[in-house]
């Protein structure tokens, strides 16, 4: 028979293939959240991400704070597909695995240095606390580090791997730390790509508001600043680099 | 008309003379929080044992040993975000600067994961070893002087509420994130 779901087919393995695809889709589009399922969340975090990612840390709601992560994207229906359109990344692709080992340790140390920082709520592109700013501030402690790997003196920064808490968050699928990840990912991968954004800085800092940030590092006046930013703990926290 | 223009100025003045950041002073409920902030995190990290033959024994003759410990604490909250700075030594690091935050719950969150080990990167906690001399001799000198204590073989209940609290503060157990390895 020509039919199928009621339909005229010339053709009737087209036409059943044609309405299987349908109802898939239709079921797609009857799932609230379809993109919050393990299946799309393995198919762009990876296998090891579970179905909880769109979960805010337990630290941020008791700090009464809004979601960022939540708050950063939007859903938008392109071809009868839920896409989660990411603001905070526009542009930007999600990044996988590192590609090698070097890549990895590198991305590693900024995310150590750098998975507390949010980008401040009220910030405008261009401003201090932007997303385009916290992007910035990685690429340069991705300089820096990169720098005092090279010369030897890996002490300079944080450690090139990451802390039970930070491997559980990224395994428990939280989004904040999946984006920081990401970023310092990017950044890891300019940086090794030669960028030289800091201009051969050797220096950095993560300032509380306690200290002036143009107080010297090492003796060495700052030359330039990112931020402020909030840290998890609503804190604000400037980066600031010297020669 | 000029002498409401006075007032005015004055009152200007005087709202912009206490824009800057807004203090109190460190309340004995608030040490008590910190303490036990410092406390929970040790035996959720197990680093009790990192302890030995440091402070003072201050354990009866037929208990465990229970090592008391100094703690320097800034006399002023910042209490735009209920913050404020603790310098102790946390073992096997050695003596840290940490900034905290106390939430709405009364507990204390502080600054910075042991394990990044306190690079001289992150200035809201850092090892003190970093810093100028002069000024961690002043903040010792200048700060509240208390003592935390940290129990050689805590009760496994001890262990269970510092577990508690720490997921509360954090939202992450590094004990339960062992056990769990463990048992795998």
């Amino acid at each position: 028979m020509p039919f199928v779901n009621g339909r005229f087919y010339m053709n009737p393995a087209y036409g059943r293939a044609l309405e299987a695809a349908r109802a898939k889709d239709s079921a797609k589009r009857l799932d609230p959240h379809p993109f919050a399922r393990r299946s799309d969340l393995i198919d762009r975090y990876g296998e090891s991400t579970p179905a909880n990612t769109l979960l805010s840390s337990e630290q941020d709601r008791n700090l009464g704070r809004q979601d960022l992560a939540q708050n950063s994207g939007r859903w938008v229906t392109i071809d009868g597909h839920h896409v989660l359109i990411q603001e905070n990344h526009e542009g930007r692709v999600p990044y996988d695995k590192p590609r090698n080992k070097r890549e990895a340790a590198l991305a590693n140390i900024v995310y150590n240095e750098t998975s507390s920082l949010r980008v401040d709520p009220r910030a405008k592109p261009g401003d201090g606390g932007s997303v385009e700013a916290l992007h910035d501030a990685r690429e340069g402690i991705a300089e820096v580090a990169k720098r005092a790997h090279d010369s030897g003196d890996p002490e300079y920064v944080a450690p090139p791997t990451l802390s039970e808490k930070d491997k559980e968050a990224m395994h428990a699928g939280n989004l904040d730390a999946i984006h920081a990840y990401n970023d310092s990912l990017a950044a890891a991968r300019e940086a090794l790509a030669g960028a030289d954004q800091t201009s051969g800085a050797t220096q950095f800092r993560l300032r509380p508001p306690s200290i002036d940030k143009d107080r010297p590092i090492s003796r060495k006046d700052t030359t330039f600043a990112y931020g402020p930013f909030l840290n998890t703990l609503g804190r604000r926290q400037t980066v600031v680099f010297a020669p | 008309m000029k002498r409401l223009s006075l007032f005015v100025a004055i009152l200007v003045l005087s709202t912009q003379a206490h824009s800057g950041p807004r203090k109190r002073k460190t309340s004995e409920s608030d040490l008590r929080a910190v303490v036990q902030a410092v406390e929970d995190e040790i035996y959720d990290y197990a680093y009790e044992k990192k302890f030995y033959h440091m402070g003072e024994n201050v354990a009866g003759a037929t208990s465990a040993t229970r090592t008391s410990m100094r703690i320097y604490v800034d006399p002023e909250i910042d209490s735009t975000d209920e913050s404020g700075r603790i310098i102790y030594k946390l073992m096997p690091y050695g003596e840290v600067l940490r900034d905290f935050v106390i939430r709405r719950d009364d507990l204390v969150v502080l600054s910075g994961d042991p394990q990044n080990g306190f690079p001289q990167t992150q200035e809201s906690s850092t090892k003190t070893v970093y810093l100028d001399d002069d000024e961690v001799c002043r903040m010792k000198h200048d700060w509240i002087k208390s003592y935390f204590v940290v129990d050689d073989s805590p009760s496994p209940e001890r262990v269970q509420d510092a577990i508690k609290r720490q997921k509360l503060r954090t939202g992450f157990s590094d004990s339960e994130y062992r056990s769990g390895h463990k048992s795998k």
